[in-house]
C-alpha cells in the first residue's frame, strides 16, 4: 500500500513537471505577423551584408551569383579528377541564355579563382550524366586551352589583322600606291581566310581532345551516357555553331555509335 | 492577398511555376524558384519568402523567448542568417523546416547570451500572452498573480540548469520536437539528447520540489 502510495506520488510529480513546463512555454502560438519596419530593418541588413562583401571584390559584376549547390558539388568532382586546385569559396558562375557550352576561366594571377559562364538551361533539372559531362566539357577545353598552339592563333590573326589595318590607313592617307596597297592587301586577306578555315580546325581539334580528356576523367560509358541524354535533350540546341563538332560527330567519336535520335529534321539516320 | 488574381502563362514540370498576377504585382507561386532567385541574390524573392513564412517564425520566436522585442529580434536574425545560408540550401526540400532550425539554433543562443532565463517573468508578459491564446478575454487578477508565480517558479528552476539542459527543455516543451528533432536541431548525438533531457528533468525535479518544502 504505502509502496503504491508512493509509486502514485512521483507519477503525480512526473505529470505535474511535464504539466508546468508546458504551461510555462505556453501552446503554439497563432502567427504573429511582423509590420513593414521589421523587413525594413532586415533589408538594411542584408544590403549591409552584401556591401562589405563587395569592398573586397570590387571587380565583382553584379550579374555573378552564387553557384548552385547541385552544379558546385558536380564541378568538386570533376576538378578532383582533374587534379585541379580551386577554392570552392572563390567560384562564381553566371548563366546566359546564348551560352550552349560551359565556359571555365580560371584566374592566370590566382588560380583559384574560378569563374563559370553557364547555359541558362542548366538551372532546370537535368540527368547527372548530363550535368557532368557539360560541366567536364568546359573544364577540359580550359585545360586544352592552356597549350601554347591555341593561345598563338588569336595573337596571329591579330597581327595580320592590325597590319592589314595599317595598310588601309596609309592607303586612305595617299602614301602608298595603288598598285602597292592592293598587293598587300589581298594576299593578306587570302591570308586571313585561310587562317580562319585553320583556326576553325583548331577548333574541332580542340573540342575532340577535350573530349578525350573528360573521358580519362568520367570513364567512357559514363561521358557516353550524358552526350546521348544531351543529344536526346528538349532544350540542347540542334544548331550548329562556328568551330564547334555537332554532338552526333562527338558521340560517333567518343561511343563509336551512331547516335539515335527521333528527330526528321536530322540527315543522320540509325 | 489573391483576390482579383488570374492565372496567366503555363505550367511546366518540374522546376517551373505558375505565376499569379495580382494587379500589376507578379507574384511566383513556386517556392523552390523564389528559393533558387534569392539564392542568387534576389532580394524581392527572399522578401515574399519572408511574407511567406515570417508569421509563423515569429510565433516560434515568441513561445521561446516570452517577450516581444526579443522574438522579433530572433526572428530577424534567424531570417539574415537564412539569407546567407540560402546558396547551401538543398533543392527541392521545403523552406519552412529549414527556417525554423535555422531560428530553434538562434533563438537559443542569443536567449544563453542575453541571460533571458535571468529575467524576472513580469505581468505584463502573461497578460499578452493570454491576449494571443484567448484575445479580448479578461483574465482574473487574482489568476494573474498566480500565474505570474507559478512561471517565476519555472523561470528559477531553469536558470538553475546548465546551457545545454535549457537548450533541451526549451525545445522539448517550447517548441515541441521531439528527441530526433532536437538531435537535428542542436546536432547532437540521439543519446546525448535523451540523457540531457533526462538529467535536466531530474534536476528540475529536485529543484521544484525544495521550492516546495
Amino acid at each position: 500500500m504505502d509502496i503504491k502510495n508512493s509509486d502514485a506520488e512521483d507519477h503525480g510529480e512526473k505529470v505535474d513537471l511535464e504539466g508546468r513546463l508546458t504551461a510555462y512555454y505556453g501552446p503554439a502560438l497563432p502567427e504573429q505577423p511582423l509590420s513593414q519596419i521589421s523587413w525594413e530593418h532586415l533589408h538594411s541588413q542584408m544590403d549591409a551584408h552584401h556591401s562589405s562583401k563587395r569592398r573586397f571584390h570590387w571587380r565583382k559584376k553584379r550579374s555573378e551569383a552564387a553557384v548552385p549547390a547541385h552544379i558546385r558539388e558536380t564541378f568538386a568532382r570533376i576538378a578532383y579528377q582533374a587534379s585541379i586546385v580551386y577554392i570552392p569559396a572563390r567560384m562564381h558562375c553566371t548563366f546566359k541564355a546564348k551560352v550552349h557550352t560551359p565556359v571555365v576561366h580560371i584566374s592566370p594571377l590566382d588560380r583559384r579563382n574560378v569563374r563559370l559562364i553557364l547555359p541558362a538551361m542548366m538551372r532546370g533539372t537535368m540527368s547527372q550524366a548530363e550535368l557532368d559531362v557539360l560541366l567536364a566539357t568546359g573544364l577540359a577545353r580550359y585545360v586544352c586551352m592552356r597549350r601554347s598552339r591555341y593561345i598563338l592563333m588569336p595573337l596571329l590573326l591579330l597581327t595580320i589583322a592590325l597590319l592589314v589595318g595599317v595598310t588601309i590607313v596609309m592607303f586612305s592617307l595617299g602614301t602608298l600606291r595603288g598598285a602597292i596597297i592592293l598587293i598587300a592587301i589581298m594576299p593578306g586577306a587570302l591570308l586571313c581566310l585561310a587562317l580562319l578555315w585553320w583556326s576553325n580546325r583548331q577548333k574541332r581539334r580542340l573540342a575532340f581532345r577535350a573530349d578525350e580528356l573528360m573521358v580519362s576523367w568520367l570513364g567512357r560509358s559514363h561521358v557516353c551516357q550524358g552526350l546521348h541524354a544531351m543529344a536526346n535533350s528538349l532544350h540542347m540546341s540542334r544548331h550548329q555553331r562556328w568551330g564547334e563538332p555537332s554532338l552526333e560527330e562527338r558521340i560517333e567519336r567518343v561511343c563509336n555509335t551512331q547516335v539515335r535520335i527521333e528527330d526528321p529534321r536530322l540527315t543522320m539516320v540509325r | 492577398m489573391l483576390q482579383d488574381a488570374h492565372i496567366e502563362g503555363n505550367l511546366f514540370p518540374s522546376f517551373r511555376c505558375t505565376i499569379v498576377t495580382e494587379g500589376r504585382q507578379r507574384v511566383a507561386t513556386c517556392e523552390a524558384d523564389l528559393i533558387e532567385s534569392a539564392a542568387h541574390g534576389d532580394q524581392e524573392a527572399f522578401r515574399q519568402l519572408w511574407e511567406m513564412h515570417h508569421a509563423v517564425a515569429m510565433a516560434s520566436a515568441l513561445r521561446l523567448s516570452h517577450q516581444r522585442a526579443l522574438a522579433e529580434e530572433i526572428t530577424q536574425g534567424a531570417f539574415l542568417l537564412a539569407w546567407r545560408g540560402l546558396p547551401r540550401f538543398q533543392p527541392g526540400n521545403p523552406f519552412r523546416p529549414w527556417l525554423l532550425r535555422i531560428l530553434y539554433r538562434h533563438a537559443l543562443d542569443v536567449m544563453e547570451k542575453q541571460r533571458a532565463y535571468l529575467h524576472p517573468v513580469s505581468l505584463e508578459e502573461v497578460i499578452e500572452l493570454e491576449q494571443h491564446l484567448a484575445p479580448g478575454s479578461r483574465v482574473e487578477g487574482s489568476d494573474l498573480q498566480e500565474q505570474v508565480a507559478q512561471r517565476e517558479e519555472i523561470r528559477q528552476a531553469l536558470a538553475q540548469l546548465s546551457s545545454e539542459q535549457r537548450r533541451v527543455i526549451a525545445l522539448r516543451y517550447g517548441a515541441d520536437l521531439t528527441e530526433i528533432d532536437i538531435a537535428q536541431v542542436l546536432g547532437w548525438p540521439i543519446g546525448t539528447v535523451k540523457s540531457r533531457l533526462n538529467r535536466a528533468r531530474e534536476r528540475l525535479r529536485v529543484l521544484l520540489n525544495n521550492t516546495k518544502e
